[in-house]
């Protein structure tokens, strides 16, 4: 099993860059997507907009009654959709949602039922504390992929990230293997992305171009790869799922030798 | 008697007769160990008081947190106060370290942190615990996770496969004179308990016994733990003071130790069994009718015990349980159809804070019941420590007789015991 966190900063597109990636994955391999954002949107794309329950709406209700039935949706192609949910805006804590949402599938053993060949993890923004962590901590997530554009902002929360993950080198948890970057037209886009790639010791794995078949499947609630399947956009998912693939199961090889 | 509400979730009381072990005291029996709790300095007041009065003074440290360090994180503090810790203690084998609820909040990767103390210091095992009542009705209770942490100490490098036993569930030791050594010794399968070790590499027998023998609810997890990690085969055998029960399980464990290929060579069910008849009257003739009271702070199935004391033809007038468990759900059928005139009261329902005193001419089987009812006589019994199979029964016997020749001083008795309120 393959467990990749997908980071990067709120609104670069991280949840259409992993929906898209797990319908492409979809294709080959059995995915679960956890979506782990208090906005519970992560998937929507997979399913074509169908309401979903999240698993701390169902910790609420049901208690220690939730089972995997409750939280676990099946969409495109399979995908198995998880939403991890979080607090009332303005009260409660997101970070706490997010443990609290992993321990209770680890508890009722969604991987060892369900069994996927990858797990996609869709957090939310920067890791600005110990809840935001848990994606990449030993026995959750063994890859980070950071998607960036060039604008400063995603920039600097792209570094932050990396910075992140990198104090944490010591326990065993994820590493950063590579850079997604999501165009956003930025004047000398690549060429930015590049230097911040370079200076922190990453490669850029995939350009993904911007396009309105984005938007136009996504108000269909499908991804491209859906929706769109021979566009240029579909294409670069597909690339990207790919290399992806190449450099985990590099990894994972080199790991048995 | 109630009839369909017995058990109501309220307002809780807690009474001065509630009490058992509190987690120190269930983590110090991992020999060579040593307990650091992580917290704010009024978390674990009272573990503290329980420790000192144990005895375990020695064996807990204290690091305190500040509210600045919850906001910044304090990983930085978890790592130097354990360095501390075992650079002044060379004795210390195992380390555990205790966070309390604030962890489960704010995230702190306190599995990862043991192992990185585990990494500076060979040769000493480290382990995180949560102390934290928040997950008390969960499926992961503090008591649950530290039994787990406690077993995960044990390294072993050879399968589960000596013929052996591990009592599981009780933390007191059973008392040796009960025939379940002699039951076992004659299969020439030795009995191995937790309380039984001082030095933590013999503990770690534990994970080469070929088998569990699960006492009480307690011991289910630290099974259920012991046969996905080690291999162990496990038994639930609750204590019961039912005879036909206790015959039951011995033809059970009959039945599996044949299967080993080992031969009974001298173990006399029978005369075990008629022992503890000749007891049962024996203590009736002596108690008469005098009216007693089931406690479940004494046993961990009450109605199972009064059942079986009705049986015997005892008076049993009232089961004082917060709630029927698995195990005990039957015999809890069977007085509500069979025995309706029996009182089911809560200890913790808010209505239990009134003491109601029917009558103080009664014995209270575990100090709860003694304390609520204000009952003469107690039986100084616990969590059914130490009692297990015919010579448990008789023992239970002997206790009932010695606790009505004079009046309990409950205070002391509670007191002596250590329950942890």
């Amino acid at each position: 099993m393959i467990k990749i966190a997908i980071y990067g900063k709120g609104g670069i597109g991280k949840s259409t860059t992993t929906s898209n990636l797990a319908a492409a994955l979809s294709k080959h391999y059995k995915v679960m997507q956890i979506g782990c954002d208090p906005k519970a949107d992560s998937t929507k794309n997979l399913l074509n907009h169908q309401p979903i329950r999240t698993v701390l709406d169902q910790i609420k209700e049901k208690g220690e009654d939730v089972s995997l039935t409750d939280i676990v949706y099946e969409g495109y192609n399979g995908v198995l959709c998880v939403e991890a949910g979080g607090p009332t805006p303005g009260i409660g804590c997101a970070g706490l949602g997010i443990i609290s949402a992993l321990q209770k599938l680890e508890e009722l053993e969604a991987f060892e039922e369900y069994q996927p060949d990858i797990v996609l993890y869709d957090v939310l923004g920067d890791v600005v504390c110990g809840g935001f962590a848990m994606p990449i901590r030993d026995g959750y997530a063994e890859h980070v992929f950071i998607v960036t554009s060039g604008e400063m902002m995603a920039l600097f929360a792209a570094d932050n990230i990396s910075r992140a993950v990198d104090n944490f080198k010591n326990r065993g948890y994820a590493r950063v293997s590579g850079i997604i970057l999501n165009e956003r037209k930025v004047k000398n886009e690549k060429e930015v992305v590049q230097q911040f790639a370079s200076e922190s010791g990453h490669q850029i794995i995939q350009n993904i171009r911007r396009s309105d078949a984005v938007q136009r499947a996504e108000d269909m609630g499908k991804t491209v790869i859906e929706a769109f399947p021979d566009s240029d956009i579909a294409a670069d998912y597909m690339k990207l799922a790919e290399t992806i693939m190449d450099i985990c199961e590099e990894k994972e090889y080199r790991k048995c030798v | 008697m109630c009839v369909d509400h017995c058990f109501e979730k309220t307002l809780n009381y807690t009474s001065p007769g509630h009490g058992g072990w509190g987690i120190i005291r269930v983590a110090a029996l991992v020999p060579e160990s040593h307990l650091m709790f992580i917290c704010p300095s009024a978390c674990f007041r009272h573990g503290a008081l329980g420790a000192i009065q144990h005895g375990y003074k020695d064996r807990t440290s204290y690091l305190y947190i500040t509210p600045a360090d919850v906001v910044t994180g304090y990983d930085n503090v978890i790592l130097e106060g354990a360095e501390e810790l075992l650079s002044e203690d060379d004795t210390i084998k195992v380390l555990f370290l205790f966070v309390p609820c604030i962890d489960d909040f704010i995230g702190t990767d306190i599995d990862s942190l043991a192992r990185q103390v585990e990494q500076k210091h060979p040769g000493i095992t480290v382990r995180a615990c949560h102390m934290n009542p928040i997950a008390a009705e969960t499926k992961k209770p503090p008591l649950v996770t530290t039994i787990q942490s406690m077993l995960s100490t044990i390294q072993t490098e050879e399968p589960a496969s000596e013929l052996a036993v591990n009592l599981l569930g009780s933390f007191a030791p059973i008392d040796p004179e009960s025939e379940l050594f002699s039951f076992f010794a004659a299969y020439s399968c030795k009995v191995r308990q937790m309380a039984d070790y001082d030095r933590h590499t013999d503990f770690c027998e534990l994970g080469k016994s070929k088998y569990n023998l699960v006492t009480c609810p307690a011991g289910k997890f630290a099974s259920r733990y012991m046969d996905k990690h080690f291999g162990t085969v496990s038994v639930i055998s609750m204590t019961s003071y039912e005879i036909e029960e206790i015959r039951e399980i011995y033809r059970q464990w009959q039945k599996l130790l044949e299967t080993d290929s080992c031969a009974l060579t001298s173990f006399d069910l029978e005369a075990e069994e008629a022992k503890t008849r000749a007891a049962i009257l024996q203590t009736k003739e002596t108690l008469k009718d005098i009216p007693i009271l089931v406690s479940d702070s004494a046993v961990v199935r009450p109605f199972s015990l009064a059942k079986a004391l009705l049986g015997y033809g005892f008076n049993v007038t009232e089961v004082i349980a917060q709630d029927a468990l698995e195990g005990d759900k039957e015999a809890y059928q069977y007085l509500l159809e069979n025995y309706p005139s029996i009182t089911i009261t809560q200890p913790r329902h808010h209505r239990s804070a009134r003491r109601e005193n029917f009558s103080t001419h009664a014995v209270a089987i575990g100090f709860e019941g003694a304390y609520l009812r204000q009952s003469d006589y107690v039986v100084d019994l616990s969590a059914d420590e130490g009692m297990y199979g015919f010579q448990g029964i008789r023992r239970l016997m002997d206790m009932l007789e010695k606790a009505v020749t004079q009046k309990a001083d409950l205070r002391k008795m509670i007191e002596e015991y250590g329950a942890v309120v």
